[in-house]
């Protein structure tokens, strides 16, 4: 058994709107173990965006706990989850969220600069991780010069930047095309299988396909939590948007 | 450290992106900032301005007259010729010059436009404190005072007036001083250099008549004495020597005697300028506060048009005081941008100014230093709030905003 990235203990996250108490997660349990491509899915209302948020530390638990590595986040002040998303975690968003008016590789840069790294080593990370997604020679292109696919390979270049324990993927192509999908999801699966951990958050089946378990969500409980055997990227992404040859 | 050279580069390029509105929040602060150098630095200037003329026509200069306690003037608290030589033999050593105070008014008649020329009745060694440059003949002597002679000194400005040249030595002049016609020879012309702005203050230059010749000597009685010590002579024991010797000669107490010195006038003329350029001065200073709530107000809208971009930052992992601080930098690059500009365009006012009315521009670095200093302390406070509210935004809510 390999280390947990990932550990919840019955974790509850209670929204209070005044008159209504909203339970958008109820008791959850789950391991993410490191290395592991895992898709959560769930229609929306779900709860999977607030899992989301719980994962990516940009939120607490109401109650239970979360384990981050070895660290207990569900305690963390927001300062220290400040750093948490930081050093930790690499965030991938539906819409890119590349910072405007910023070249790609500025963008890249942004997690070291809030790590306090040096403009050289900066400089050479960056440049690194724009060739490892195949932009190496678009590092000086601002995000409005750049495609859907390419934004999001930036996207992706920007999170592997301070290594963190784990990708989190919040609907990676909803916004994309067919072919600009594959390049993600094929992206995805290099990336895992040299190590990284990825968790993509998606309520298509096709992408959940390439993952090699998938966690179900209904109504802010976990409903099922299965292994899988892993699509091909080459092959089964023509189905992903429009195309029904297969 | 590394830090403040990132905000800064980031504050630039956010800056620039908005170069309209950046701008015109910067007026803000560079008609405040400018408005205040200008108006210090003219306060200033005129101060300057006025110590130079009051200098000019003396320091050493004071004047003397008795101001009885009961307020009934007596005949003997004028003073007569025979008075001032008293006083000069008295104050040997102190006086360089004194005279009776006298002025008088010619008028030459023309067919047009007569002209009128200002006369200042001058007395023995009166090239003691003589500030003028002779350019043609000679000054008053003691001779044409002695002789009574009917001689006048004239300034080149007059001697053109009358007869369109300077060359006019030895030329008569036929005015009516008083009533009574008198026939004057000019024996020199001599030149003044006045910027337009003291000419404005002081008028015309006189011309130098012997008072002996204007005055009948022998019962002539004015109210005040005018005279001037040496430069060596400590002002205060010299008033006082003078106030004792006064106060004998006319048989009053020595508080019964009054003196007009040009530094009191001067102190007066400064305070009354200071507290005046204060004043106009705090009113600019509110057209700075009135820039800085400009900053605010941009600020405020920036935050709320970035909303998205702070959440994006914040997800990739920046401390508040990251935000904070990139938003803190930007309002204090806006102000202090708008108050080096608007350093400029005061101090370049001030010049221009200067030239025009021919005035030596005084600029007091203090003001511009505490001008600058206190646009960019605008910008940082009225930065904090917007740049505030930035930090402590929800991660989750900027991300979703659209």
């Amino acid at each position: 058994m390999s280390k947990a990235v990932i550990r919840l203990t019955d974790v509850c996250k209670t929204y209070d709107t005044g008159a209504i108490q909203v339970q958008a997660l109820k008791h959850v349990d789950l391991v993410i173990n490191e290395g592991e491509f895992v898709a959560i899915m769930g229609q929306s209302g779900s709860g999977k965006s607030t899992l989301m948020n719980i994962l990516g530390c940009l939120d607490r638990p109401t109650s239970g706990k979360f384990y981050l590595g070895e660290d207990d986040v569900s305690v963390m002040e927001p300062k220290e989850l400040a750093t948490v998303r930081n050093k930790k975690i690499g965030f991938i968003f539906q819409s890119f969220n590349l910072i405007p008016r910023t070249t790609a590789l500025k963008n890249v840069e942004l997690p070291m600069v809030y790590a306090r790294q040096s403009k050289t080593e900066r400089r050479r990370r960056a440049e690194e991780l724009l060739a490892r997604v195949g932009l190496a020679d678009r590092g000086d292109h601002l995000p409005n010069e750049l495609s859907g696919g390419q934004k999001q390979r930036v996207a992706i270049a920007r999170a592997l930047v301070n290594q963190p324990q784990m990708l989190l993927a919040d609907e990676p192509t909803g916004n994309l095309d067919t072919a600009s999908s594959l390049e993600i999801m094929e992206l995805f699966c290099a990336l895992n299988s040299e190590g990284v951990t990825v968790v993509v958050v998606t309520h298509e089946e096709e992408i959940a396909s390439y993952c090699g378990r998938v966690v179900r969500f209904k109504d802010g409980q976990l409903i099922s939590d299965l292994l899988q055997e892993p699509a091909r990227p080459a092959a089964g992404l023509a189905g992903v948007k429009g195309g029904s040859d297969l | 450290m590394m830090m403040l050279l990132e905000n800064f580069l980031m504050s630039l390029q956010a800056i620039r992106a908005n170069k309209m509105r950046s701008l015109l929040t910067m007026l803000g602060v560079i008609i405040g900032i400018s408005s205040v150098i200008t108006i210090v630095s003219i306060g200033d200037s005129m101060r300057n301005f006025m110590t130079d003329q009051y200098k000019d026509v003396g320091v050493n200069r004071a004047m003397v007259y008795t101001r009885p306690a009961d307020g009934f003037y007596m005949e003997n608290d004028y003073f007569t010729v025979e008075d001032l030589d008293k006083v000069l033999e008295a104050m040997a050593g102190d006086l360089v010059y004194a005279d009776l105070n006298g002025w008088s008014n010619g008028t030459i008649k023309r067919k047009t436009l007569d002209i009128s020329v200002e006369m200042q009745e001058v007395a023995k060694h009166f090239e003691n404190i003589m500030n003028v440059t002779i350019i043609e003949g000679r000054m008053i002597n003691d001779a044409d005072i002695n002789g009574r002679r009917p001689h006048i000194v004239l300034p080149e400005k007059t001697a053109l007036e009358i007869f369109g040249t300077a060359k006019c030595i030895g030329k008569v002049i036929e005015m009516e001083v008083e009533g009574e016609r008198q026939e004057l020879t000019v024996v020199g012309v001599y030149r003044k250099e006045m910027s337009a702005a003291s000419l404005m203050l002081l008028g015309n230059p006189t011309a130098y008549v012997p008072y002996s010749y204007i005055r009948n000597v022998d019962n002539y009685i004015t109210w005040a004495l005018n005279v001037y010590f040496a430069d060596d002579v400590d002002k205060e024991a010299g008033h006082r020597r003078l106030t004792n010797v006064v106060a004998r000669m006319k048989n009053r107490q020595p508080e019964e005697i009054a003196m007009h010195t040009v530094a009191e006038e001067m102190q007066q003329v400064d305070m009354v300028l200071g507290s005046l350029s204060l004043a106009v001065g705090a009113i600019a200073a509110i057209s700075l506060l009135v820039g800085g709530i400009g900053i605010m107000n941009i600020m405020l809208v920036s935050v709320t048009e970035r909303t998205r971009e702070i959440g994006i930052r914040k997800a990739l992992g920046a401390q508040p005081w990251d935000i904070k601080f990139q938003f803190l930098t930007e309002s204090a690059i806006i102000s202090a941008a708008g108050g080096i500009i608007g350093t400029a365009i005061g101090l370049a006012t001030v010049l221009i100014l200067g030239k025009v009315v021919d005035i030596a521009v005084v600029v007091n670095p203090g003001t511009v230093l505490l001008a600058v200093a206190f646009s960019a302390a605008v910008g940082i406070g009225f930065g904090f709030y917007p740049a505030s509210k930035a930090a402590n935004a929800d991660p989750i809510e900027a991300l979703r905003y659209e």
